[in-house]
């Protein structure tokens, strides 16, 4: 499933574009050597990528709607990255395990976090193929998209302005989009019908939705 | 889980007792010669086992709380079973699969239903062991309980009177106990909670409802 968050502030947003304005930003190249579609441009400072990420981090930990649809075990440090005319991140694919800091995790899911206005900019979208059809996000300043890492996307090319996002990826406790999904849509009826239901109806439904976390979900 | 479930009416009640005053039984060994521990009585006679057996299958299967604590696909033909004073079935497990005359069954399920008053015999009551905790069934007549084959159970010796049952065993579209109950649970909320609800989070967990059942259930088969 795929979901669209409000997560930062204003300030936020602008502490994330002055960091980017104000450091030196480097070929994407340089952590994928491999792949060709990534033409895009990353931060490449310790202290700048260190602010950032912390602020995007504490940005994450704060969102209970990101805790309810995503149940994250562990993520990545999100890192800046962006897109000048004629830059692009062909179809690819994430990888499953990445390398981080405090060790591995495994991507269930991913994260792309806009930080300009969409109307700065031409192109650029976060195309997601699916099957034969397409999802295509382009969002306001501020608001991220969560969807499943095993998907075949690209960000279409810029053709004007410059797009200024953070992309990180998530580890959940429950890995399988079928359960995962289907535990959201549960906790989020029982959140918004519970206080109308019997006492005992409420506190069956509650045990479920425990039973189901406990029977799906890993160790953390 | 165990489960409680009036099932017959006074008629029907009635109409077991009937055939069972009517017609011949067998000592219980002659379907489980190796088991030493059954010590009862079953009804042998074609005629009474198709009316007896006929009246409980429909029984069973009209009854919307068993199916949907049961979700079963397969309901053996229940067998009236007596206990007369000393009788008993020592502590035993029920066979995972058995024959029946159209096909096999695997019996996730077994199923006792009480026919006659519980005062008016002794002793005979359904003892399950749930490790070192002990539950105890004597119901009252047309009162079936439904609990998980997977248990180790007795029925403990009569000491006077006449224990008369019936037993039958189910299949369940949804074998793992805690996946069945679960649904269950979850089924019972919504049909007890659902009109409260607003009609999109209704949908929703319909939706839930029906994806865990597609995700847990068995094939069907034929």
């Amino acid at each position: 499933m795929y979901r669209i968050l409000p997560l930062l502030t204003d300030e936020e947003i602008a502490e994330c574009r002055r960091i980017a304005a104000q450091s030196p930003f480097v070929d994407g190249r340089i952590t994928n050597p491999h792949n060709k579609a990534k033409q895009n441009e990353q931060l490449h400072q310790p202290e700048a990528y260190q602010n950032s990420s912390q602020l995007l981090m504490q940005a994450f930990g704060r969102s209970q709607e990101f805790r309810d649809f995503a149940f994250p075990a562990s993520m990545t440090p999100p890192f800046l990255t962006r897109y000048r005319p004629g830059m692009k991140y062909g179809l690819h694919t994430d990888s499953a395990y990445l390398r981080m800091p405090g060790g591995q995790i495994r991507s269930d899911l991913s994260c792309t976090i806009f930080l300009s206005e969409p109307e700065s900019y031409e192109g650029g979208h976060l195309h997601i193929r699916y099957g034969d059809s397409d999802l295509r996000f382009k969002l306001p300043a501020g608001e991220v998209i969560v969807y499943p890492s095993d998907t075949m996307h690209e960000v279409e090319p810029v053709t004007s302005g410059e797009r200024l996002v953070a992309v990180t990826f998530i580890q959940s406790l429950v890995p399988d989009p079928f359960r995962r999904t289907l535990l959201y849509n549960l906790n989020e009826v029982a959140a918004l019908e519970g206080l109308n239901m019997t006492d005992e109806n409420f506190m069956r439904l509650q045990l479920i939705q425990n039973q189901l976390l406990r029977h799906w979900g890993e160790k953390p | 889980m165990y489960k409680v479930i009036p099932l017959l009416t006074g008629a029907e009640i009635a109409e077991c007792q009937r055939i069972a005053a009517s017609t011949p039984f067998a000592d219980g060994r002659i379907t489980n010669p190796h088991n030493k521990a059954k010590q009862n009585e079953q009804l042998h006679d074609q005629a009474g086992y198709d009316r007896s057996s006929q009246l409980l299958q429909a029984a069973l299967i009209r009854n919307e709380e068993l199916l949907n604590f049961a979700f079963p696909v397969k309901v053996a033909p229940p067998l009236i079973t007596r206990y007369k004073p000393g009788m008993k079935y020592g502590l035993h497990t029920d066979v995972a699969y058995m024959q029946l005359p159209n096909g096999g069954l695997r019996s996730d399920l077994s199923c006792t239903i009480f026919l006659n008053e519980p005062s008016s015999y002794e002793g005979g009551s359904l003892h399950v062991r749930l490790n070192d905790a002990d539950m105890r069934f004597k119901l009252k007549p047309g009162e079936a309980i439904v609990y998980p084959s997977d248990t180790l159970h007795e029925v403990e010796p009569v000491t006077s009177g006449e224990r008369l049952v019936a037993i039958t065993f189910l299949q369940s579209r949804v074998q793992d106990p805690f996946r069945r109950n679960l649904l269950y649970e979850l089924n019972e909320v919504a049909a007890l909670e659902g009109l409260k609800m607003k009609p999109e989070n209704f949908t929703t967990l319909q939706l839930i409802q029906n994806q865990l059942l597609r995700y847990w259930g068995d094939v069907p088969r034929g």
